[in-house]
């Protein structure tokens, strides 16, 4: 579905990422590990079509990002690390903003009705975005995200600052977007919240892929035990 | 672009900040009717006394109505084309260099609409604001002049003219200080530099509107025809320049060093 070729970007003449290549089928969740500043958030930035690459391609469902970003971005769902949301509007007229540009909904009022209920963010609906807790906010920022039910959904860092039932409702959500044929990208720096989710991972050190695949892949490369954890995993690929 | 999504960041942008345009539109118009307060409180007095003043200056022009023509003239210039103008540039340099503080302009630039519809969505409130505001300080104040000092003043501003700079001038200044105001969010990141830097832009304005007030510039509709059409022009090729500068990258990233 998602095919990232030799994909480069400098920022400020530092290089953020050198030759990027992996892919994401339909019905796949992609765990993106790094450490803080390898380039997780650019490479969700490039693949979001926000950014352009200074060389490579990326091409979903065949379509280049590049050249159909339009109409691309219309089936793409993207959280960012943090702001996203108008503090001055209520998390009703947020969602509501965000959810007026894609045409192809059928009752948008009674799906945000529903996803408010089910992240217990309904009697809290009218109240302005900047009187909200950082993980309320969270909250918003994920329903703003996958309200259009996008086919390929790019988080970042989502699981920050969630409470635990939050975050359990959240991945429920993320399955429900897999099993609907849709791939989900999701980065992190802590190997604990990707764990029980991911069907694959990927792993980047200083803006390189030090290594990717299914945990069971990773482990018989790796030649380590089938009882290791994700974290022994990052931190073998990473030399830690 | 679509007239649709254009409406649609329009209405966000006037919910997010309706306190603004309120206080924009009420204030401004009430700032300019200060002005006109000596005339309420017996000023009549102070035009008179101008009036024959100016008659001595020119003893053998024509009679004292034509002065208080002169003195409308003079004056109606500075209560309709400043608040116009300067109501709108703040307004979008707060809103756009607000979003980058805020870190909203990632969310928006992602949304599946074109730059043109956020380009467009950004100015259209604020001109929208400061056209409504001439229009009014316009009527409010040829309603003052023909109750308050003589109707037939009233009838003097209803000219060619005026409807020219109403409808035609005072949109495309507009438009064109809207899209002065992108370019600065774009170069600036901090508002009290963006205010800093449009204060050294807007001041040659404000002086031509001076010149224009004490009477040194002309009208005519040849003039402001030609001005408006100069203007729009300019406009129009600053807008596509500004279309390729419009992008999240020159925003917030500042990718391309």
């Amino acid at each position: 579905m998602i095919k990232v070729i030799q994909v480069s970007k400098k920022i400020k003449n530092r290089q953020i990422l050198h030759d990027i290549n992996f892919s994401i089928e339909k019905s796949c969740i992609l765990g993106i590990l790094g450490e803080n500043g390898a380039g997780k958030t650019t490479l969700l930035r490039i693949l979001s079509g926000l950014v352009s690459p200074d060389a490579g391609e990326i091409l979903i469902d065949g379509g280049h990002i590049r050249y159909d970003n339009h109409k691309l971005r219309s089936q793409i769902g993207y959280m960012p690390e943090d702001g996203g949301l108008y503090k001055r509007l209520s998390v009703l007229d947020n969602l509501k903003f965000s959810l007026g540009f894609y045409n192809h909904l059928s009752n948008p009022g009674i799906q945000i009705d529903n996803y408010l209920s089910q992240f217990k963010l309904k009697d809290r609906q009218n109240e302005k975005i900047g009187k909200l807790s950082g993980g309320m906010r969270r909250k918003v920022l994920f329903l703003k995200s996958i309200l259009h039910h996008p086919a390929l959904l790019l988080l970042d860092e989502p699981f920050n600052g969630m409470d635990v039932e939050s975050k359990q409702k959240a991945m429920d959500v993320i399955r429900e977007i897999k099993n609907n044929r849709g791939a989900v990208c999701i980065s992190s720096h802590s190997t604990g919240e990707l764990e029980n989710i991911c069907d694959a991972y990927l792993f980047i050190n200083q803006g390189r892929v030090r290594g990717k695949g299914s945990i069971q892949e990773l482990k018989s490369k790796l030649a380590i035990s089938k009882h290791m954890s994700l974290a022994s995993i990052y931190l073998k690929i990473m030399g830690g | 672009m679509s007239l649709c999504n254009i409406w649609h960041i329009a209405r966000k942008e006037l919910t997010e900040h309706k306190f603004r345009f309120l206080l924009i539109l009420i204030s401004i118009p009430a700032i300019s009717g200060i002005f006109l307060i000596p005339h309420l409180c017996g000023n009549t007095e102070f035009m008179k006394e101008l009036v024959q003043q100016l008659n001595w200056l020119y003893p053998d022009h024509a009679a004292e109505i034509r002065r208080k023509f002169i003195l409308v003239d003079l004056q109606l210039p500075l209560y309709v084309l400043v608040p116009a103008f300067a109501s709108p540039f703040f307004g979008i340099l707060e809103s756009i260099i607000g979003e980058k503080d805020a870190r909203t302009l990632e969310g928006l630039f992602f949304l599946p609409v074109s730059r043109w519809d956020i380009l467009f969505g950004k100015v259209l409130p604020s001109m929208g604001g400061a056209i409504f505001v001439s229009w009014f300080s316009y009527t409010y104040h040829i309603l003052f002049f023909g109750i308050f000092i003589d109707e037939d003043l009233a009838f003097h501003l209803l000219t060619i003219e005026w409807m020219l700079i109403l409808a035609f001038l005072i949109p495309v200044i507009v438009y064109m200080i809207g899209i002065m105001a992108i370019l600065i969010s774009i170069i600036v990141n901090k508002i009290q530099t963006a205010v800093n830097l449009s204060t050294v832009i807007l001041a040659p304005i404000f002086f031509m509107l001076a010149g224009i007030g004490l009477g040194y510039i002309e009208f005519g509709v040849y003039n402001l025809a030609t001005g408006g059409i100069m203007i729009l022009l300019a406009g129009i090729i600053i807008t596509f320049i500004l279309r390729c500068q419009f992008s999240i990258e020159r925003l917030i990233f500042k990718l391309n060093d």
